[in-house]
């Protein structure tokens, strides 16, 4: 199948199978692995009461526990009731309270219901129970609720259908139940987990396992600043618990939700060990400023996600929309993603380990010419240009396929990932403390990371009001990487120069223990790169918050939140004799250190309210201090008397090659929030919240600026007129509108300020210059983003079907941009806030369950379409041309109205000049046959830069992530496909095989294998003969800008459940072995369409949405066997 | 409406928090305030320590000396490497005003213009230092400022004159030939008047220095007289002589020698270093461990290391042919069969043997005493013909370089003079970044490119004006033929 066409061209019948290939496999696979952590009604009631009425005993466990409830019978309200009970569960309150009274109880959704008992009367609006009333027997039923993974479920409600009698189970899940008669019918509910109902059919013992449920309303999520209740949303929020998170290999958490959001796009960078990972929400909205989201852990915003245990968390909630995001003011452009960790649950100690080991290999080699290609391509080019060979036939025929560079740099590789916890707790304070230890060498020699976490979670309530929180993590992290550097020649790093080194060339070393060399090539043998070059980043982070609640009044809590992040980074590298450059200069050594750290303050209050039965109310409001502190130092030297000391003894280097930096900067935030949700009955939903935002960043008049949001949200499902529609259980329509900001610019461009730069070289040293650094702007404001956003939720057939239909627009105005100014003032820019870029898009999401039963099936699957546009932009900037990657690669982007961010930018070619053609009649006069033909798209008779066109863009025209979980008895079956369809990437391998710097370089076998010659006029690719005669400065064109659209099988993941008998010590035991990154299918070249060059190149420009493919760490296959275990 | 938003903004914030204002002032660590530091005599000086560093060419040698003032010529050309790219439009007579090494270097001298400015605009106001130390800072930074503007009439012709950094013009207009001359005429002049002739450090600016740009730019422009004048000038300040032995000139042992008249030091420091030998060294040669040899290869045309005379020094300065480090015997002037091969690599920058990497500590000189002697034969040759004083100075470099030397029946008419000054100079200044404007000077670039078979217009005598600078500013007009 070709994946190409049916994107490039859009070529409509190829898209359009693609997507009936899709909605086929939704049909077929209809279901969802949406489910809700809670594991049981655990509220705790504090009730000290003697003969009060029931009635104003309800209303107090109403008030602690939200429970509303509902006595069937006037008289009851009246009876005198006593209990003397502190912070225990709803069912023993109720229990208790009830005990000795005639009164049976049961929880009907949100509402408590107390009846007399036996119920004698049934409401005419209920079925009649199933009654043989010839043959009432009474019988004793007991068993045993469990989950899936045999945890004891405490709190699960058994009732008899049809009937108020009801009970819960206990702690260890057991209950036990009087039935009349056998055509009784039992119903396990609990909140979170699927209803069950078991016919009683004369069994004496019924044990249940409950499943996790479909879709839980009453799920609830975090949103900024506080939770909702999943139905009381109004914006777009993506909610995923540990069991949706995408699995795999990853020291970096964002990772969880690969695949697993309709809207959020992760892709990496590299698949270096370490390597950062990205995120867009909705596409990319600023053309110069950061497009990166706001991470915000257990309240800490800006906490580093590299620096969590991906084990530790309990929940992530992504922000999409505006409406969602607004509370999060000027950090919020971007989307804000909202990471819960996990807090001890009363009980017992609980301890469990997980962990895994796995094998990884590189999923794909780039194939390039073979020794013996590379001796007759070589030779073919000369004989084509009338050289002579430099080859003989000899030599070639005892050439074989040589040595293949890749094949010596890459490796099988191991990684392992141990994760412990303890968790817990009391009456007073419950705990969870983990521990984290993860390795991952990497598939290129030489790389390698050791990363450490521990996590303390600790919530303490001395009072009835009061409640105490402090989660703190730390984290260590070894990284050793791989020389990555994409400069040309001797200073690419080892992946380059592994694609393009001599083949003929052994890999072993000469006498003098050194790697051999091609002159002829400039490029350093790749093995001297691995091998010589020492680099290694050794970060230390530690963050955490500690929060105080308390009860001001009934109602109103007010909260106080410190937050702190401290990360240490220091880099070494040291650069061996064993490399050219090392023993030209008698090795270099770097040391740079950096210290960030950042502090938080929140002061906020809340309060709670349901005023009548039709109106609840919940008010937020606060205000926040932030400062971001910043400091660096970094250190060189040369010319050691011997490379063993490494980076450990600079001072032994040569003192006149000492290279010394520090930095410092430190920036501030303080902002005013405050929120209103107000919901009429359950079908109305407002929320509206307001930030005003200040930084330090800007001039007085503009330092603070407001960030309005106002959502509204309408319950249909909860309609009279909809009570008939019996397949819909849930339906929401959503509509908001939120404004949010970017505050990207650096310290100080609001006013001048002279900065040390242009050192002259004056006598025999180098003297330090100061200089003006930049025509100031005083008048900088935010940019700003605006969104709407429109959404349908739904749950079909008892919410075996949910799912939800959203359609944004977001502009991005007053975007911060670099104002070309003439150079004739000494400066290139000033920045100033103008143009437009709208991101539009469709998300959809489904989740399913398609086979209960003992065999189960479910299917979630979200589809995004996306589009990007700049719509305007300043009349001074028609349009902006840059993007360079490497050293000499650059101007292949362009931003300009009407297309996407940073679309390419270059040459159509339409193919190869014939021999007989008109050469000299065409465009390209100088052209000789087996040339490009360039289009001339302004039809002047000359090819120049004004013929070039847009020809692809960094944005895929939609992404799909399709999940499939099955279980059958103890087995689990769970398979991820991730698919990304319709974006391009300039290949910066191509344009060095289609343009080598070099012509004794190595080349992608493709290219030359099928070159024109004359006996080959057919070709795809050019000749290959003199190269920069027929287009070097046109390099970016239709061949190097490649097709980045893939489909991959992200994960498989087997896991069997083993079942334990006695569960002694061990409670829960399963195993599970997984593959990730099993295919892929593209017709990209390079090692992975999803890595991006231009993200991890400190030097590359366009802020991370420019895609490049150079260089790029290749893409693991990795196996996994695992292990979890409950003690 | 802002107004009123704004207002409501502010009173809401110094209500609820009225320390919040403060709270958010801006603190600067590694950023100087300007008003402090200009105030200083350090702070002054390093204001002009910048604008050298602008003014120096260091790692832009590569455009300024070599892409546009050799490789458009006929005597040296440039493959191999990723540099092949933008160097072979050079070559070829194909750049466009869109290349970025056009609006880097326009972008360079302006900011060495701007750096000056900004000590001329400040530094009156500094009581602080000596009232002679303060007319020398000032000459100085009118030396930068003027030297900018010759490298950019070089490249460009006459370019707009911003003469302060306290307002910023944002449209300004290029002045007339006579206007743009008149400036940069008189500003040289005038830091000559206050210039000292010797510098405590080597790269600043004396006032041989300042006599000696004017000089060359009354050269290029052909005002023989005053060419003359200031020859003279020069010659009796009695502070130059020729290097006895030409090909040991530029040896980094040497360089501090009687002959340049204004150098950029370079250093065998990383970023520091002259590039030039890295470009230079033919593939596989056989260098120190501590050379680095880069793909992009600087070759001289066969025809013009041919048209030495057998006894010309300065031919020396060439490697012809070399045994790699495979023993292979390479040729670089001619094939066997006598085919010329347009690769020999000019060596004048003799390897640094303390380079780093491709770093070498080799200064490079901008002007040089000989260049102002054959500027003083040219002018006066134009003048009043060969006879006499043109044909000693022409012989006085002539026999520096152990060649013949020449007599009137040689040279007998001004023309031949002309024609032969020409060589003379190609012979000279090889790898010194002169040969573009002296084909320009005498009318020959575009003559010679087309005998070469390139595709030379007239108007490529002149650069294109960068075309991010016509965007920028709608004032600007570009140069004939680049519209």
């Amino acid at each position: 199948m070709n994946f190409n066409a049916c994107v490039k061209g859009f070529n409509k019948p190829l898209t359009y199978r693609l997507l009936l290939m899709m909605k086929l496999a939704i049909l077929l696979t209809i279901g969802a692995v949406f489910q809700a952590a809670a594991s049981s009604v655990a509220q705790s009631i504090t009730l000290n009461v003697s003969r009060i009425p029931l009635s104003d005993a309800m209303e107090s466990i109403r008030q602690q526990s939200g429970y509303l409830f509902l006595l069937k019978g006037k008289e009851l309200a009246d009876t005198k009731v006593s209990a003397h009970i502190k912070d225990a569960p709803l069912d023993d309150v109720m229990n208790a309270l009830l005990k000795g009274y005639a009164l049976d109880w049961v929880v009907k959704g949100k509402t408590i219901v107390i009846s007399k008992h036996p119920v004698q009367k049934i409401s005419s609006s209920e079925p009649l129970p199933i009654v043989n009333n010839d043959a009432i027997q009474q019988a004793e039923v007991r068993g045993r609720v469990v989950d899936e993974s045999d945890n004891p479920l405490e709190g699960v409600t058994v009732g008899i259908k049809g009937t108020l009698r009801a009970t819960t189970s206990n702690a260890d899940g057991s209950y036990q139940l009087t039935v009349e008669g056998r055509e009784s019918v039992l119903m396990f509910t609990a909140i979170g987990f699927q209803s069950q109902e078991i016919p009683v059919a004369g069994q004496s013992v019924i044990n249940v396992t409950l499943r996790a449920s479909v879709s839980d309303l009453d799920e609830v999520v975090v949103v900024g600043y506080g939770t909702s209740r999943k139905r009381d949303l109004t914006g777009s929020v993506v909610s995923l618990q540990e069991k949706d998170f995408s699995q795999g290999v990853t020291s970096n958490a964002l990772q969880l939700l690969n695949g697993k959001a309709a809207g959020v796009h992760i892709s990496q960078g590299s698949s270096a060990p370490g390597a950062t990972t990205n995120i867009r929400i909705r596409g990319a909205g600023s053309i110069n400023s950061n497009n990166d989201v706001l991470v915000v852990v257990d309240g800490l915003p800006g906490a580093t996600i590299d620096a969590l245990n991906p084990g530790d968390i309990e929940s992530i909630e992504v922000l999409k929309d505006a409406s969602a995001a607004a509370i999060y003011g000027t950090r919020a452009a971007n989307g804000v993603v909202l990471v819960t960790t996990k807090q001890g649950r009363k009980g017992k100690p609980q301890v469990s380990y997980n962990g895994y080991v796995g094998i990884q290999d590189v999923a794909k080699k780039i194939d390039v010419l073979s020794a013996r290609e590379y001796m007759e391509v070589l030779n073919g080019i000369l004989a084509d240009q009338g050289a002579d060979p430099i080859y003989t036939a000899e030599q070639i025929d005892r050439a074989g396929s040589g040595t293949d560079w890749q094949d010596e740099v890459f490796r099988s590789a191991a990684a392992q990932d141990h994760r412990l916890s303890v968790s817990g707790g009391g009456d007073y304070s419950r705990y969870y403390i983990s521990l984290n230890y993860f390795n991952q060498d990497g598939v290129v020699l030489g790389s390698n990371l050791d990363k450490y976490n521990a996590r303390f979670n600790y919530e303490i309530s001395p009072t009835d009001k009061l409640k105490i929180n402090l989660n703190l993590n730390t984290n260590r992290w070894v990284n050793n990487t791989i020389y990555e550097d994409n400069r040309a020649n001797e200073n690419a790093g080892p992946i380059n120069t592994a694609l393009q080194f001599d083949p003929t060339l052994s890999a072993g070393v000469d006498e003098d223990g050194r790697y051999l060399l091609n002159p002829l090539i400039a490029l350093e043998n790749p093995l001297a790169l691995i091998h010589g070059i020492n680099e290694e980043e050794t970060l230390f982070r530690s963050f955490g918050t500690v929060a105080a609640d308390y009860e001001v009044l009934d109602g109103l809590t007010a909260t106080v939140r410190f937050g702190a992040d401290f990360t240490n980074r220091r880099f070494d590298s040291y650069n061996s004799r064993l490399t050219q450059r090392g023993r030209a200069s008698g090795g270099i050594a770097n040391i740079a250190t950096n210290e960030n750290n950042r502090w938080l303050a929140e002061f906020l209050a809340q309060y709670d309210k349901q005023l009548t039965d039709a109106h609840h109310l919940s008010l937020m409001g606060g205000v926040t201090f932030e400062e971001f502190n910043n400091r660096g130092v970094s250190s060189g030297a040369a010319n050691f008397l011997s490379d063993v000391t490494g980076v450990d003894q600079l001072q032994s280097g040569d003192r006149s090659q000492f290279t010394l930096n520090s930095n410092r900067s430190r920036n501030r935030l303080n902002s005013f929030l405050g929120r209103v949700n107000y919901r009429f009955y359950e079908r109305y939903l407002l929320t509206a919240s307001l930030r005003a935002d200040g930084t330090s960043r800007f001039a007085a008049d503009n330092k603070y600026a407001l960030f309005p949001s106002v959502a509204l949200a309408w319950r249909l499902s909860e309609e009279a007129f909809m009570e008939n529609v019996a397949f819909l259980s849930d339906l929401k329509l959503r509509a908001g509108f939120g404004r949010l900001g970017n505050q990207g610019i650096n310290n100080f461009e609001t006013f001048q300020t002279f900065v040390a730069s242009s050192s002259a070289i004056l006598g025999d040293g180098i003297v330090q210059g100061a200089a003006p650094a930049r025509i100031p702007n005083p008048a900088l404001r935010w940019e700003t983003s605006e969104e709407i956003n429109l959404g349908l939720d739904f749950g079909l057939w008892d919410n075996r079907l949910t799912g939800a239909v959203e359609y944004f627009i977001k502009n991005t105005k007053d975007q911060l941009f670099n104002k070309p100014v003439p150079a004739t003032t000494g400066f290139a820019s000033t920045r100033v806030n103008f143009g437009n870029v709208r991101n539009s898009g469709v998300e959809i999401s489904l989740f399913s369950l398609n086979t209960s039963g003992p065999f189960e099936w479910r299917t979630a699957f979200n589809l995004s379409l996306l589009q990007n546009k700049v719509t305007s932009l300043p009349d001074f900037i028609p349009e902006i041309i840059d993007g360079n990657i490497g050293t000499f690669i650059n101007n292949f982007t362009i931003v300009r109205r009407g297309v996407p961010i940073r679309a390419f930018y270059g040459y159509e070619i339409t193919g190869i000049f014939q021999e007989g053609d008109n050469i000299a009649g065409s465009a390209q006069p100088d052209a000789l046959p087996g040339h490009p033909i360039f289009k001339d798209v302004d039809g002047n008779g000359v090819i120049n830069a004004d013929d070039r066109v847009i020809l692809g863009d960094p944005f895929p025209d939609y992404t799909i992530g399709f999940t499939n979980s099955f279980q059958y008895k103890g087995f689990g079956l769970d398979i991820q496909l991730n698919a990304v369809q319709g974006i391009e990437a300039l290949d910066a391998n191509i344009v060095e095989s289609l343009y080598p710097i070099n012509f004794n370089r190595n080349r992608i076998a493709s290219h030359y294998l099928n070159r024109w010659t004359p006996d080959n006029p057919g070709a795809t690719y050019p000749s290959g003969v003199n190269p920069s005669s027929y287009g070097g400065a046109r390099a970016i064109n239709s061949l190097t800008i490649a097709d980045a659209s893939f489909i991959r099988l992200k994960s498989v993941t087997l896991a069997y459940q083993l079942p334990l008998r006695g569960k002694k010590v061990i409670s829960g035991a399963s195993l599970y072995l997984a593959g990730d990154n099993l295919f892929t299918l593209s017709d990209f070249e390079g090692f992975d369409p999803d890595a991006n060059a231009n993200s991890r190149d400190g030097n590359a420009t366009g802020i991370g949405i420019a895609r490049t493919s150079y260089n790029s760490y290749p893409l693991n296959r990795t196996f996994r066997l695992g292990v979890n275990l409950t003690f | 409406m802002t107004n009123y938003y704004r207002l409501l903004l502010g009173a809401f914030v110094a209500l609820i928090c009225p320390a919040c204002e403060s709270f958010l002032e801006e603190e600067v660590y590694t950023e100087y305030d300007p008003s402090k530091l200009l105030q200083t005599e350090e702070g002054i000086n390093s204001v002009l320590v910048s604008a050298y560093g602008e003014l120096q060419f260091k790692g832009n040698i590569r455009e300024f000396n070599h892409t546009f003032a050799e490789f458009p010529t006929d005597i040296a050309l440039e493959s191999g490497g990723g540099f092949e790219r933008e160097a072979i439009l050079f070559v070829n007579f194909q750049w466009d005003d869109s290349h970025a090494f056009f609006s880097n270097s326009w972008s360079k001298m302006y900011r060495a213009i701007r750096n000056a400015n900004s000590l001329l605009d400040n530094a009156s106001a500094v009581t602080a230092i000596p009232e002679q130390r303060l007319a020398e800072l000032i000459g100085e930074a009118r030396f930068i400022r003027a030297a900018a503007y010759f490298h950019l009439y070089d490249l460009f012709g006459p370019v707009p004159l911003i003469t302060t950094t306290e307002t910023l013009d944002m449209e300004p207009r290029r002045p007339t030939e006579e206007a743009f001359a008149e400036f940069v005429t008189t500003e040289l002049r005038e830091a000559a008047n206050v210039l000292p002739p010797i510098q405590d450090l080597k790269g600043k600016a004396t006032k041989g220095a300042a006599l000696a740009y004017l000089c060359k730019f009354l050269l290029n422009t052909k005002q023989w007289e005053q060419v003359v004048d200031v020859t003279e000038e020069i010659i009796s300040l009695n502070r130059y002589a020729l290097f006895p032995t030409i090909e040991e000139l530029f040896t980094v042992d040497n360089e501090n020698n009687s002959e340049f008249i204004f150098v950029h030091p370079y250093l065998p420091l990383s970023g520091n270093g002259n590039t030039y030998m890295a470009h230079a060294f033919p593939p596989n040669y056989p260098v120190l461990p501590n050379w680095e040899n880069y793909g992009a290869q600087y070759r001289s045309y066969t025809s013009f290391v041919k048209s030495f005379h057998p006894d010309d020094r300065r031919g020396l300065m060439f490697v012809n042919e070399y045994t790699d480090t495979q023993g292979k015997q390479v040729l670089l002037l001619e094939d066997g069969a006598g085919k010329p091969l347009d690769n020999a690599r000019s060596f004048k920058f003799v390897p640094d043997p303390a380079a780093i990497a491709a770093f070498h500590g080799n200064d490079c000189p901008i002007i040089r005493y000989a260049d102002i002697l054959l500027s003083r034969a040219e002018a006066l040759n134009e003048l009043n013909g060969p006879d006499g004083e043109p044909l000693d100075l022409l012989n006085q470099i002539r026999e520096r370089a152990g060649v013949p030397l020449l007599t009137l029946d040689d040279l007998p008419t001004e023309e031949a003079f002309r024609d032969h000054l020409l060589q003379e100079r190609a012979w000279e200044f090889f790898s010194e970044g002169l040969r573009r404007q002296d084909l320009v000077r005498h009318g020959k670039l575009i003559e010679l490119a087309r005998q070469r078979g390139k595709q030379a217009m007239p108007h490529h005598v002149r650069y294109p004006i960068p075309r991010r600078e016509l965007e920028a500013n709608s004032n600007l007009i570009q140069n004939e033929g680049y519209e």
